[in-house]
């Protein structure tokens, strides 16, 4: 389990302006998922190996702070393969702090599922 | 009682704790290279080598890094500021230290630190001679690759390559960036076929001083060479066993180009190992030493075969174009480098043995002698372009390719060495 540092990543993870339909009770909304989606897929460093097999998915458990600052990435299910599991890991503490949703609040915890491959 | 109750409601809410949880499900990445800034390394004392400069153009070259610019100085004890490099986009910093010792060598201490989870990743020094401070920046580049990477970093090997200017031909080594070069022999007939022993203490080649082709075997630390195979016709094409007690050579002893095993001291008598009616030549060693890759036209065009080190069973490996010539087996036997002819002239192809796959790993169409780095990731080659001769190195996954020339003329013949230590 890693700890992600305090205000780092102000710029990209950017606050507040959350896009799509308000989320007004505090819940999950499209608009916040596909930001978090995009930032997260921008974050994250991986030459996909030439013969990697499909799309091998780790699952991880992320907790949130109150300030929207990531507090623990623990994976879940790999992948099989080390070497993703280890960046979409990384990937995630990159994008701490989290941008917040548009009620002002962050979720409190997240399941991020990642896979290396573009999926259209 | 009431503990227990608490702990079974607890249990049944997880589920629903669960369920409440947002789900994101995405796949792709933004970026393939990894951003690292490397500081200008701290001195006392003016030091005749930018160490930090020499990593960044390692690590920039390599394909696998995006060096961010840092001009502050920064030694392997200083603290640093990591919400500043986050902000210019450095997941990892290199700080570093250079200090002239009284022996007149120098002590490189260096640091690299995780920019995203605050925390180093680990440290290191060594001590170099004022001459070596250049290799002393490639290891702190191999240092930093591995630990990023995983893999062993090949920015301290060095590589052999056969230069002609004028009427002179030199045999060089240089540095895996062509810098640095050093030139153990210079002569006025052609020098060709150049090949490191596995441990990097020797070259053999053929040399045409004695006006006739003829294989030697160059001992770099002493500048001592022997001529390990003068026979009678042609002694060509010299290859290391992986334990350098042999070489094999194309000799052309009984009549046509045949495979022989020689003992690398050269003494003893040639041992036949292929017996065709065609020209074979070319051997090169599996890195086990169990097999040889040769180039041979008993099929009636030239052609890739493998063939047992006792001389059993030779085996055509490549069939898909006419023209198939020079292999050069991979560090993990599983792929080779050869070169082919195809619709654009001669490329450089690289075949993986178990799936017979095959990548061009070239576009030029003049390309010639292929030689693997000793990390496998990089095959060098010798191409022609713009009437002159130049050296490439590519990258084995087809994204960097990198030309090396050189003020020393014509540059060809690359052979990459083995790892520095």
């Amino acid at each position: 389990m890693a700890k992600a540092g305090g205000a780092s990543n102000g710029a990209r993870a950017g606050s507040g302006d959350v896009a799509g339909p308000g989320g007004g009770g505090g819940g999950p909304d499209a608009g916040y998922i596909a930001k978090l989606s995009s930032l997260l897929r921008l974050n994250t460093i991986y030459q996909v190996p030439g013969d990697l097999q499909g799309n091998p998915k780790a699952s991880f458990v992320v907790t949130v702070g109150a300030d929207c600052t990531i507090t623990s990435v623990t994976l879940r299910r790999s992948s099989g393969v080390a070497a993703w599991d280890a960046a979409a890991q990384r990937g995630i503490e990159r994008t701490s702090p989290l941008p917040r949703q548009a009620d002002g609040s962050c979720p409190k915890e997240l399941e991020i599922v990642r896979g290396p491959r573009d999926e259209r | 009682m009431r503990n227990l109750v608490l702990a079974l409601i607890g249990a049944l809410l997880v589920p629903f704790t669960a369920a409440a949880q947002m789900r994101i499900d995405v796949s792709g990445v933004g970026a393939t290279q990894y951003p690292i800034a490397i500081a200008q390394f701290a001195s006392s004392g003016t030091v005749p080598q930018d160490i930090a400069a020499v990593v960044r153009g390692d690590l920039a070259r390599s394909g696998a890094f995006r060096v961010i610019e840092s001009k502050a100085t920064l030694s392997d004890t200083s603290t640093i500021d990591f919400v500043d490099m986050r902000a210019r986009g450095a997941d990892a910093v290199l700080t570093g230290s250079v200090a002239r010792l009284a022996d007149g060598r120098y002590d490189i201490r260096y640091r690299l630190s995780d920019a995203v989870r605050q925390t180093t990743l680990g440290g290191e020094s060594l001590v170099v001679t004022e001459t070596d401070l250049r290799y002393g920046g490639h290891r702190v580049a191999d240092w930093v690759y591995e630990k990023i990477t995983g893999e062993k970093g090949i920015f301290s090997t060095r590589i052999a390559f056969v230069s002609k200017q004028g009427n002179r031909y030199r045999l060089n080594i240089a540095d895996w960036d062509g810098e640095n070069v050093v030139t153990p022999l210079n002569s006025p007939e052609p020098i060709i076929s150049p090949s490191w022993s596995k441990d990097g203490s020797r070259l053999a080649y053929v040399s045409f001083e004695s006006r006739k082709p003829v294989v030697y075997v160059h001992t770099l630390a002493t500048g001592q060479r022997k001529a390990v195979a003068n026979f009678k016709g042609s002694n060509s094409a010299p290859a290391w066993s992986p334990d350098g007690n042999s070489l094999a050579v194309a000799l052309t002893i009984d009549g046509l180009s045949q495979i022989y095993l020689i003992p690398s001291d050269g003494s003893g008598s040639p041992k036949r190992l292929t017996s065709s009616s065609s020209i074979d030549t070319e051997p090169v060693f599996s890195p086990d030493g169990r097999s040889l890759y040769f180039t041979s036209d008993r099929g009636g065009s030239p052609q890739i075969y493998r063939i047992g080190v006792d001389g059993s069973s030779a085996t055509r490996i490549t069939f898909t174009a006419p023209y198939n010539v020079s292999p050069r087996i991979s560090p993990d036997g599983r792929s080779l480098a050869y070169v082919s002819r195809r619709d654009a002239g001669y490329l450089i192809v690289l075949r993986d043995l178990a799936s017979g796959n095959e990548q061009l790993l070239s576009d030029g169409g003049r390309e010639e002698s292929p030689s693997f780095a000793p990390n496998g990731r990089w095959v060098m080659y010798a191409t022609q372009a713009s009437g002159r001769d130049s050296l490439v190195a590519a990258s084995v996954d087809g994204r960097v390719r990198q030309r090396l020339t050189s003020n020393a003329g014509d540059i060809r013949e690359p052979t990459w060495g083995p790892f520095s230590n």
